[in-house]
């Protein structure tokens, strides 16, 4: 990958509808929400090409100065303020989703919806896995270790999305609250695969596949596999356009 | 036929005496029981009726390649009777030489109220290759009591049963119980038992653990134990018969008896843990919910905890659980996270200050399923043992783990004493009892009333606190009425890592009153010699008794399975000393009544309720 900074890129996602259907493990303590099969519609919008990098979010820092208030485990791979060397192209991990919220904020941006990153991941042909219905090592990150976003670039979606799944999980904005408990969900899976039954289910995942992640205190909020990547709206001006069938 | 070889030692019969019993063999075709009766009462077990076949009691019938071989045509060979300053042994040498087979049957006397009646047998196969051998005992499957005008059978895996023909009582490995038969109105007759080492079916041709699986008089009456012969005689069963004289509180005290001088109790017996016998009501807490978390304050709300706690009658155990089901999502174990706990471990220890001081106390779990392969639990011992230092909890909760490994009592008992370990999973085994002391009588969905907790009666020491974590509406009131008809207190669990199954206040008003009721009469609910399934006189009436140490007043708790209440006469009070009684769970009334039986318990328990019925000088 050499010494190049990957920059943001966007890519569109077109105003289409699909019947959305998404699993997960049943563990103990099943997961309160609407998995479908449900038919919705989305208006186009752009999501990021790559989960946000190191590099992307030393950006955000020193643009806009945040600093949270709880900052436990806040970048804990980071020394002195920024990423190890050679990691600038990895995806930030150590972030909250409150974090993750705070750069969205910044840029303008938000996290994407379940839904949206869904369909970002499969298309509208509903792809299994991002590049297709079958399984392929080439397409993403089976090392065990976190790996820089672009480093497979044939695991693309087929909207160009990268790095969708197998190497950091990806917050997702929707935020659930049960009247007992606040929760959210992870896409995509990690590099890393706990051993054990009782553990989450780590490793890649399928695009239909969300993972319940229940929300604490920032210092459980954080960790060492979870990502993010942003979504941007399009303003009503800009709304027009060819529509995906 | 009369396959007897001449020697001088065989004798056409045998007689064996201790005393409670008198035997009698009949070695003149094949090894037959003629006689096996109890003594002082002249109370028969186990003798022919003159038109019952000769075959009925036979000492073992083979069958190999569908033929059946009965002990007549063995030759016996040689007989044995011996006696040293404890035992007595006779020994029936038996041999059938057409194929190479030689047996022994053997009765094992301790002179005082037990025989052992052994059976061993050897093949040595022509070709060299074993073959599979089936063996019936006719004596064993013909086993009832004669004389008797009433008698119940109570086999190892279903003692006493629900109508429903599944057994009343919740069984554990290492209690097992035995086959048994006792008259119904004096409470005589024999036990047997079924004594062997292993676990494991297949590895010994010992087959005693087919035998003690039995559940119904199918089994007993069609037993056919499958064998493999060697070249040397080795034990096929070995069965230990006991006079029974209580009948079945009698037997079941007695089992107890014997089982408890098997063990060491130190652990039970331990000052520092005497605290834990008042912790009646535990609280499974789990963190990632707003019945703990404050959400906007971000830390977990100990005070409305408790004074949520207030309303089942006060927690008096809290079980702070953050991990599962969020480990995983990346390497941090158990230990990292808490270190991450809300506050971190000062967090953890402020909340143990602030129960302690409304006399609450506080256990973590432990996760055996989150511990690196390579990690010694000595290692993991320290982990654990530090956790206590920095925190100043109570006690853990060893999740799926049902045992306790030395190293981790042993380093925490370092640090602080008084710190106990339990299970979810019930211990079933001696070695893991004497040092894990209590569990969770965690009973899932297939628990029905009446269900008892057969490990709460054998061993009384060993806490036992009920859940079942999925029960919702009148399940719960189920999990509520299981818990009062064993004596034992609640683990209270609403938040199932993301369920909110809470209580009804009409269910938090019962258990507080079930933690009341138990508080006032602790002398009888932590007594040492409480009785399960107690006999009544009704059909579908079942009752444990729990009888203080002192002897002073007893507890008895009714369920009544029926479809309709039950009025009149429920028990016999156990102790004549006892002149009165009161019912004190639903204020209903209840008298003595002397009769020829003894003192009739007059009362009444509703249609699928409970009765609580308190005996008193």
């Amino acid at each position: 990958m050499g010494d190049h900074i990957i920059k943001r890129e966007m890519v569109l996602v077109p105003k289409t509808s699909y019947i959305y259907r998404v699993h997960h493990r049943i563990m103990e303590g099943d997961c309160q929400y609407d998995h479908g099969p449900r038919f919705v519609e989305l208006d186009k919008f752009y999501i990021d090409k790559y989960p946000v990098t190191n590099h992307m979010f030393k950006e955000f820092l020193t643009e806009s100065g945040y600093a949270p208030d709880d900052s436990t485990n806040f970048l804990k791979h980071w020394d002195n303020g920024t990423y190890p060397e050679g990691t600038a192209n990895h995806p930030v991990v150590w972030v909250s989703l409150k974090d993750a919220q705070e750069y969205s904020k910044w840029y303008g941006l938000r996290l994407p919806k379940d839904t949206e990153w869904q369909l970002a991941a499969s298309g509208t042909l509903k792809y299994k896995w991002p590049w297709g219905n079958d399984f392929d090592e080439e397409c993403l990150n089976t090392t065990g270790e976190i790996a820089p976003v672009d480093s497979h670039p044939l695991g693309a979606s087929p909207f160009g999305c990268l790095d969708m799944t197998g190497n950091a999980w990806e917050w997702i904005g929707d935020v659930q609250d049960d009247g007992e408990h606040i929760f959210t969900f992870l896409r995509g899976g990690s590099f890393y695969k706990a051993p054990h039954y009782w553990h989450a289910e780590g490793g890649p995942h399928p695009t239909d596949f969300h993972l319940k992640f229940q929300l604490l205190n920032e210092a459980l909020n954080r960790n060492a596999t979870v990502s993010f990547r942003c979504v941007k709206d399009i303003k009503a001006a800009d709304k027009g356009g060819r529509e995906d069938e | 036929m009369n396959n007897k070889i001449s020697n001088s030692n065989i004798k056409d019969k045998i007689y064996v005496t201790n005393n409670k019993m008198d035997i009698t063999l009949n070695c003149i075709d094949g090894v037959k029981i003629e006689k096996w009766v109890l003594k002082s009462l002249n109370f028969l077990e186990s003798e022919p009726c003159p038109d019952q076949p000769c075959s009925d009691w036979e000492a073992f019938v083979l069958e190999i390649d569908g033929i059946k071989y009965p002990t007549s045509v063995f030759a016996v060979t040689n007989i044995e009777q011996v006696r040293d300053k404890t035992q007595e042994l006779v020994t029936v040498c038996l041999e059938y030489s057409k194929l190479n087979m030689q047996a022994k049957v053997i009765l094992l006397n301790d002179l005082d109220k037990t025989v052992n009646f052994i059976i061993q047998l050897a093949v040595d196969w022509p070709d060299g290759y074993p073959r599979e051998v089936f063996m019936h005992v006719p004596f064993l499957a013909n086993f009832h009591l004669q004389g008797s005008d009433e008698s119940t059978f109570y086999y190892p895996l279903n003692p006493i049963s629900r109508k429903n023909g599944q057994s009343a009582l919740s069984l554990n490995s290492a209690f097992r119980m035995p086959l048994a038969v006792l008259d119904n109105n004096r409470g005589y007759g024999f036990s047997i038992d079924f004594p062997l080492l292993t676990d494991h079916r297949e590895s010994s041709q010992n087959r005693n653990l087919d035998l003690r699986d039995m559940y119904n008089e199918y089994f007993l009456k069609n037993h056919s134990l499958r064998l493999r012969p060697g070249r040397v005689l080795t034990d096929v069963i070995d069965l230990e018969f006991c006079a029974e004289e209580g009948g079945w509180p009698g037997m079941y005290s007695r089992l107890r008896n014997k089982y408890r001088k098997t063990f060491n109790m130190k652990e039970y017996e331990r000052d520092d843990f005497e605290w834990y016998k008042n912790a009646f009501l535990h609280h499974f807490t789990y963190v990632y919910g707003k019945e703990a978390y404050d959400y906007k304050a971000n830390k977990l709300d100990i005070d409305r905890l408790l004074d949520q706690g207030d309303e089942f009658g006060g927690y008096d155990v809290i079980i702070l659980w953050h991990q599962y089901p969020r480990l995983g999502v990346d390497e941090r174990d158990q230990f990292d996270f808490y270190d991450d706990f809300p506050g971190g471990k000062e967090g953890i220890r402020e909340i143990v200050r602030k129960a302690h001081k409304r006399g609450t106390s506080v256990f973590l779990p432990f996760k055996p399923w989150d511990i690196p392969a390579d990690e010694s639990t000595e290692e993991v011992g320290h982990k654990i043992a530090s956790l206590v230092r920095d925190t100043d909890i109570d006690g853990f909760f060893l999740d799926t783990m049902a045992n306790l490994p030395l190293d981790f009592r042993r380093l925490v008992d370092q640090v602080k004493p008084g710190v106990v370990f339990y299970s979810e999973g019930q211990p079933g085994s001696k070695e893991v009892l004497e040092l894990l002391t209590s569990s969770w009588d965690q009973f899932w969905n297939w628990g029905a009333m009446p269900d008892v907790l057969h490990i709460r009666f054998m061993l009384p020491e060993h806490i036992s606190l009920s859940i079942a974590r999925w029960h919702v509406g009148d399940k719960k009131d189920r999990l509520i009425k299981r818990a009062v008809f064993n004596g034992i207190g609640i683990v209270i669990w609403q938040d199932i890592f993301g369920s909110w199954l809470p209580y009804s206040p009409e269910q938090k008003a019962e258990v507080k009153r079930w933690k009341e009721l138990w508080m006032e009469n602790k002398s009888c609910f932590l007594s040492k010699e409480p009785i399960p399934l107690y006999p009544t006189l009704f059909d579908g009436l079942y009752c444990n008794m729990f009888p203080s140490d002192s002897g002073d007043e007893t507890i008895y708790i009714l369920y009544n399975e029926n479809d309709e209440d039950v009025k009149g006469s429920l028990f016999i009070n156990h102790n004549p000393s006892l002149k009165n009684v009161s019912e004190c769970w639903n204020g209903t009334k209840a008298c003595l009544v002397n009769t020829d039986k003894g003192a009739e318990v007059v009362g009444e328990v509703k249609a699928q309720e409970l009765a609580i019925i308190k005996a008193f000088k």
